[in-house]
């Protein structure tokens, strides 16, 4: 039995596990980045299970994306504010357990980090003040050179990997006695987990702040996933798919180029606006009168919030003044139940594509285990 | 003609007047009176209801032209645009830079389009005598070959016109001018709207009654003279001094732009729209922009924004000669409100774009005047001809210097590449800061001489550096990120603020004692001002970046700017 997975953000490696896992060998067809290689470190949205078979195949899941899941935990981000999530990327700190402690505040002085004004943010907190919780700016020269005031986050991330830095920013931490937990900009590494390594060799825990938009928590995110596909023994296609073709016994992608897969059912998880997934198609222009549309044929039209989304009446399209931008957020296909596409018998849908607004990653991680074990139950 | 009757001196209280002259607006032709009148001697308040350039002077095309369009019908209104765009050169030489447009000219259906571009090449003619006065260049009668060899994203024409014109932003305009001001002892209350224009028994006016919309502080301020420079809003503002709004009419006129990404063509195209108006597109700073529309506007002042019927109209006609534009990624819009005068059954383009100065002494209010009317080009002249009035009122000051003595800024050429190598700015970066500072950008690389942390770039897409963000904050009265926007454009580029607002939230509250929370809510406020702004525009270009953004705020702030709570435990609780 075959189960074919369109996209390979948190829905579609949901997905891909949950049908591996009842038994069905898995093809994922993926075109690279997403919404996922953007998100911020922080799993938000939905409450996940904790128990029963579900709540296996996600802990099996959230250890091979390095993600740490915690129903209370509370991130800081890199904005000064600090808000609930229900896990993140295992490099962010969880300040949750530190409450009444003294956090300290890594202050580099690059472009991207205002570490003074970051300080009072966090200390005026409400959740700080209530907890009595300390944080402390702590300079640390971090620097090689001037230069990396300005380098990307991901160049400055990934100097800390190289063969002695992790020992000796171990060093300096250890040098500074005083704070119980250490927060960093979204620095630790990009392929290392150094947030791991400097919690164990320092004693304390030691984490960062979330990433901004195509940061480097959605690149480990991508390191990750290459991992977890091989493991899954996923056949992987790189390419984009053009059209669905649904048949009497199987379900069928057509990708860019011409070729075609075919399998037993298929799981439709290639994100939202996005990940252009779902575009916004002519408007402005007078060529085609134009509106939400999915970016491959072949499946049914789409829904927004329960209504359908038609081309609209106008040949110069959508007005967002009008609609209001979030109808960008909850534009997606019309399911029912685990994710099965409404009208289409063996296509299963997880993630942005069918997201209530807003998005999240708890929505894509949780609809894409439903979708995989639907997808596979069906092909059986 | 009778003498003006003598000045009352003191207030019904018996109290000495604390002013010569309350100005009320700071738009051009407000802070271009305050200026003036401080530099002839007298002692002037300024008090504007929002914040400086709020209105059609940081809304409007952001051209000191000498409005060709103008020529057939008004040739006053070009003469004194090209005589007055030439002084503002001389005194902002920083603000301004050249706009060169191209007309290209198409087959209609009865009109050959060799005589369309004859009529073209003697009208321009005509306008070059004007240019001199504006150091403009002649224009050019180019070929077919010319003009896509210029632009070769124009559909095939043939043939056209150059003409030549200035860009400037407008809200440094206005800024420029209220600091200098300041500096020469003038008063300048931003934020704060006129409740009253008071008035004796007999009918003068002696002063204003405001209320600080900040702090809600209220108070009376008292002067020989007030000017109601308030552009659209002049009907109201006498309204205030218990005359009809009849007194100081106009017929407001609504003007939106659009801007995209970047700047999608190196000269500007002006074209004709489907009901024959001249619309443009145009580069401008780091962008280019579309517009402008001109109609009957009825709505709130405070709060103009563009719907997508007129975005629609400016793609349509710009798509007709330069059709890539339908893949462009709009990003934005401004909207402002024209005050034109008053005039009935005519089209709006037909209106006059003169300025007059209303003595409301005819409406039994003497003391009282209202500018109605005019255009950014000509703002100073305006301004001068207002001052004027005030010192014949006075019978003092000094002759006018607004078009001699430099604005802020306008007084020295400073070489962007010595704030690279004095400040270790990127290139772009000294350009840019340059370009809206003029030599008073040395002040703002000697912040960051004594705070190095200052030269830190906040907004990527302009750029802009801490260091100018707390400058326009302690000197040039910015009081939210609004406000730093507006004269700095900080979160006006492709991110629309999603990188930088929240930041410049939490400077601006610790540069004016507010807390951290408070800083964030100012943040809000601007990305969701900006937000309401752009969704006219939004295309398939920009849908994507649009989702990420709503996700990326979501993330960072906790809320987008379109669910204004953030969730319970960000900073601080502050009400």
């Amino acid at each position: 039995m075959n189960v074919l997975v369109l996209g390979a953000g948190f829905a579609g490696l949901a997905a891909a596990l949950a049908a591996r896992r009842a038994g069905a060998a898995v093809t994922v067809v993926h075109g690279g980045a997403g919404a996922s290689s953007l998100y911020a470190g922080s799993v938000d949205g939905p409450p996940l299970p904790e128990a029963g078979p579900e709540a296996t195949l996600l802990s099996e899941l959230a250890a091979a994306l390095g993600l740490r899941l915690s129903p209370k935990a509370l991130v800081a981000t890199r904005e000064g504010v600090l808000r609930p999530s229900r896990g993140a990327d295992s490099a962010v700190l969880d300040l949750a357990p530190l409450a009444g402690k003294c956090v300290g505040l890594v202050d580099v002085p690059r472009d991207d980090w205002d570490a003074p004004l970051l300080l009072r943010s966090f200390a005026e907190s409400s959740w700080a003040r209530s907890t009595g919780t300390r944080f402390e700016l702590v300079p640390l020269d971090l620097l090689e050179k001037s230069s990396q005031r300005r380098v990307s986050p991901f160049d400055f991330a990934a100097s800390f990997e190289r063969a002695e830095r992790p020992a000796w920013l171990s060093e300096v931490l250890k040098s500074h006695a005083g704070p119980d937990a250490w927060l960093f900009g979204p620095w630790l590494g990009v392929k290392r987990d150094l947030a791991r390594e400097l919690s164990a060799s320092s004693g304390v825990p030691v984490g960062e702040v979330t990433s901004p938009p195509g940061g480097v928590a959605g690149a480990r995110f991508d390191n990750r996933r290459d991992a977890l596909l091989a493991r899954l023994e996923a056949e992987v296609v790189a390419g984009r798919a053009l059209e669905v073709r649904q048949a009497a016994g199987s379900v069928g992608l057509v990708l860019e180029g011409g070729r075609e897969l075919a399998a037993d059912a298929l799981v439709m998880a290639a994100g939202g606006f996005v990940s252009g997934a779902i575009r916004l198609g002519g408007a402005l222009s007078g060529a085609e009168p134009a509106g939400f549309e999915l970016a491959l044929g072949g499946l049914p039209a789409l829904q927004a919030r329960g209504d359908l989304v038609e081309p609209v009446s106008s040949l110069f399209g959508v007005d967002l003044a009008a609609r209001g931008r979030q109808v960008l957020e909850h534009a997606g296909l019309a399911v029912s139940g685990p994710g099965q596409v409404s009208g289409a018998a063996r296509v299963f849908a997880a993630g942005d594509l069918i997201a209530p607004a807003p998005p999240s990653v708890g929505h894509a991680l949780r609809s894409g285990l439903r979708a995989g074990a639907a997808a596979a139950a069906f092909g059986s | 003609m009778s003498l003006a009757p003598q000045l009352l001196e003191r207030d019904p209280r018996g109290l000495e007047l604390e002013r010569d002259v309350i100005v009320i607006g700071g738009g051009v032709n407000g802070v271009g009176v305050l200026r003036d009148a401080t530099l002839r001697g007298f002692s002037v308040s300024l008090f504007e209801r929002n914040d400086l350039a709020f209105g059609a002077s940081g809304n409007s095309s952001g051209m000191i032209h000498g409005g060709p369009r103008y020529l057939s019908y008004d040739p006053d209104v070009t003469y004194s645009s090209c005589l007055d765009s030439g002084h503002i050169q001389r005194v902002a030489p920083h603000l301004l830079f050249r706009i060169p447009f191209l007309m290209p000219v198409f087959e209609q259906p009865g009109i050959k389009a060799q005589a369309t571009l004859a009529a073209y090449d003697g009208f321009f003619t005509l306008y070059d005598k004007y240019q001199p006065l504006k150091a403009g260049k002649p224009h050019a009668r180019l070929s077919a070959g010319d003009l896509q060899t210029l632009e070769p994203g124009l559909v095939p024409s043939q043939g056209g016109v150059s003409f030549d014109e200035w860009g400037i932003d407008g809200a440094r305009l206005c800024v420029a001018n209220a600091r200098d001001a300041m500096e020469r002892g003038g008063e300048v209350r931003v934020h704060t709207t006129v409740l009253e224009v008071l008035r004796r028994e007999d009918g003068s006016a002696y002063g204003v009654r405001y209320r600080d919309r900040l702090t809600g502080e209220v108070g009376v301020r008292t002067a020989r003279l007030v000017v109601n420079a308030t552009g659209a809003w002049a009907p109201l503002t006498a309204s205030l001094g218990g005359l009809k709004p009849e007194a100081a009419r106009l017929r407001p006129g609504k003007g939106i732009h659009v801007f995209l990404d970047r700047r999608v063509t190196n000269y500007a195209i002006a074209t004709k729209a489907i009901d024959g108006r001249q619309v443009f597109l145009m580069p401008w700073q780091n962008l280019s922009v579309l517009g402008t529309t001109d109609d009957d506007y009825y709505g709130d002042l405070d709060d103009v924004l563009a719907t997508g019927d007129e975005v629609r109209y400016l793609f349509q006609a710009v798509e007709r000669v330069f059709p890539s534009i339908r893949e462009a990624r709009a990003i934005g819009t401004w909207g402002g409100v024209r005050p034109t005068l008053w005039g009935w059954g005519m089209n709006e383009d037909r209106l006059s774009r003169e300025h007059e100065i209303l003595n409301h002494a005819q409406d039994g209010a003497d003391g009282l005047y209202s500018m109605v009317g005019g255009k950014l080009a000509s703002y100073r002249l305006f301004s001068e001809e207002m001052t004027d009035v005030i010192a014949a009122r006075l019978g003092r000051g000094s002759p006018c210097q607004s078009h001699q003595l430099a604005l802020p800024g306008g007084d020295e050429v400073v070489d962007p590449m010595r704030l690279v190598l004095e400040g270790g700015m990127e290139a772009v970066t000294a350009t840019r800061l340059e370009y809206r500072h003029g030599s008073r950008s040395l002040r703002i690389l000697e912040r960051m001489r004594r705070d190095p942390r200052e030269a830190a770039v906040a907004c990527a897409c302009e750029p802009v550096t801490v260091a100018e963000i707390r400058y326009v904050i302690d000197q040039e009265l910015a009081t939210s990120v609004e406000d730093v926007s507006r004269r700095t454009r900080l979160g006006l580029g492709a991110c629309a603020g999603m990188r930088c607002a929240a930041r410049c939230g939490r400077i601006v509250a610790d540069a004016t004692g507010k807390s951290p929370a408070q800083g964030l809510a100012m943040a809000m406020r601007f990305l969701r001002a900006s937000a309401r702004r752009r969704s006219a525009a939004i295309g398939a270009a920009q849908a994507r970046s649009e989702a990420l953004a709503l996700a990326s705020l979501r993330a960072e702030l906790g809320a987008t700017a379109d669910e204004p709570e953030p969730t319970a435990a960000a900073a601080g609780d502050d009400t």
